[in-house]
């Protein structure tokens, strides 16, 4: 999986999904295309229910399209990898591995020595600013450091893309301020390539440099808005306001609809 | 450990000793209460008193048993069935429930199997085992293996089957094969569940030791209780319960502590 290194392109043409629940079946995409630049920061955005998490979970590998193809750098996914990190909405820490050795769990499995393990999760601890919490159960740490966790977890094992559901859901505003700020520095200094979904329109904007506007189900492409205010993004600036208020008619339409 | 410590409301030094030594104390007036009513029995005969010895005299008898060696011979015999039986239905079912519990046609062929047997009380399949492998320890020892191993086989499954499917999907994002995810993440996470399968399979084995014994043993503390019926020793059957119980209580406690280390990480 490794072999290649540095941020990937990912693609999606064409994608159909169904799912079956007892006997009512429910379209939940429909012939959803999306093109992602390598190092660029995409968020899927749109009202619950509008299907962008089950397309972060096909780019995953969790789900399989039935109609159309996932590719990442030209290559079809079958099945989950490594070159696709994820950071989930729940953290997904592993409980009974501390901080240090859920950092660990990605690189340990491609085998790394012991002195180069230990120097990767101590790198990606302080990257994160929890040099001083590797020895803590996640039990211990507060969701915000849960999050932080688990995003070292996931940049340790130097995925080629960064996929993030959600990922800032669960925390209080302010915290939430901090990850997203802590989030740019990283993915600055990093140059991943990063799919983000959020039903948060000024945490799109706050970040993004494409947002991709979903609509209700099913979910199709309503539009594609480039974003290149330069960082950090002051949301009071006026271009702010604007994009911000027509991302806001986009997504109100969707939900009155 | 760091991160605020939770601060305890202040409660009277009395009422903490008190309610660290309630136990104690509860237990201590049960066994005043239970020599009083047999210092009456003896008074008023409600029953005759030979078949109600008081905690006075049992704890004599216990003592005397003790020191002859009596109880040990019998507990030794009860405990070394308990331990082969249960180590048998520990090897058989931790593995096979966990396979059972990731592997949906190994779990497909169990499943009616033990659907089918596990309603019957297993003291029900004795007398079958008795014809079957003798009367000897063999019987026993499997007949304890089979009552154990549903609990722990069945705890196990459960455990194996529980485990939440994020963590799954987490481990193959981080690139995990197969053997990786069953070592690192299923076993880690059905560990507790694993734990407790073991400790209940062991109080099972000691539930029912005693009715294997009642049947063709010449030791143990099933037989203890058997044989004293014979001469009316109630003292005896009793100091043969209580030892049972002691030990279960003594393993249980044990089990508890080894858990609560082991799992720190879920408190």
């Amino acid at each position: 999986m490794q072999g290649q290194t540095g941020a990937a392109s990912v693609q999606a043409r064409g994608i159909r999904k169904v799912f079956t629940t007892g006997s009512t079946d429910t379209l939940v995409l429909d012939d959803v295309s999306v093109t992602v630049d390598p190092a660029g920061f995409t968020c899927l955005l749109g009202p619950s229910g509008c299907g962008k998490s089950t397309l972060l979970n096909m780019v995953a590998g969790f789900v399989e399209p039935d109609e159309g193809e996932i590719t990442v750098d030209g290559r079809r996914i079958s099945s989950p990898g490594a070159d696709r990190g994820m950071v989930f909405q729940e953290y997904a820490l592993f409980p009974w591995l501390t901080a240090a050795e859920n950092v660990a769990f990605g690189p340990e499995g491609r085998g790394l020595p012991r002195a180069e393990l230990k120097r990767v999760v101590a790198s990606y601890l302080k990257l994160v600013g929890l040099e001083k919490f590797g020895d803590h159960y996640p039990n211990r740490l507060s969701g915000g450091m849960r999050q932080r966790v688990a995003l070292a977890r996931a940049l340790a094992n130097q995925p080629r893309v960064l996929l993030m559901d959600e990922p800032f859901g669960a925390l209080d505003a302010l915290t939430r301020q901090l990850l997203q700020e802590e989030l740019l520095r990283i993915w600055l200094a990093e140059k991943a390539t990063i799919i983000f979904v959020t039903h948060s329109i000024r945490e799109a904007v706050s970040l993004a440099t494409s947002i991709v506007v979903m609509t209700r189900r099913p979910g199709r492409i309503k539009e594609t808005i480039k974003v290149d205010l330069p960082y950090p993004r002051v949301q009071s600036s006026r271009e702010f306001i604007e994009i911000e208020r027509h991302l806001d008619a986009l997504v109100r339409a969707e939900v009155e609809a | 450990m760091s991160g605020a410590a939770v601060r305890r409301r202040q409660r009277h030094p009395a009422i903490v000793l008190l309610e660290r030594f309630l136990p104690v104390l509860v237990i201590s007036f049960a066994l005043v209460a239970w020599e009083l009513l047999a210092i009456l029995n003896v008074a008023q005969k409600f029953v005759n008193p030979v078949f109600f010895p008081g905690s006075l005299k049992v704890a004599a008898s216990a003592w005397e048993m003790a020191l002859t060696g009596e109880l040990a011979q019998h507990l030794g015999a009860s405990l070394s069935r308990v331990v082969f039986g249960f180590s048998i239905a520990a090897v058989i079912g931790v593995p096979l429930g966990t396979v059972a519990g990731r592997n949906r046609w190994i779990s497909g062929l169990l499943d009616p199997i033990i659907s089918v047997l596990r309603p019957i009380p297993p003291i029900a399949l004795l007398p079958i085992m008795v014809v079957w492998l003798g009367i000897g320890d063999t019987s026993k020892i499997i007949f304890i293996a089979y009552a154990a191993f549903f609990q722990i086989f069945l705890t196990t499954y459960n455990g194996v089957q529980s485990v939440e499917p994020l963590f799954l999907r987490a481990a193959q994002t981080l690139g995990a094969s197969r053997w990786r995810i069953f070592r690192k993440v299923v076993l880690p996470a059905a560990m507790p569940h694993i734990v407790t399968g073991i400790r209940l399979g062991f109080s099972v084995s000691f539930f029912v030791i005693v009715a294997a014994e009642f049947i063709g043993a010449s030791a143990g503390l099933g037989f203890l209780i058997f044989e004293s019926r014979v001469y009316f020793e109630v003292d005896k059957m009793m100091v043969a319960a209580v030892t049972i119980g002691a030990l279960g209580f003594a393993f249980d406690f044990t089990m508890k502590r080894i858990e609560r280390r082991l799992f720190r990480w879920r408190l």
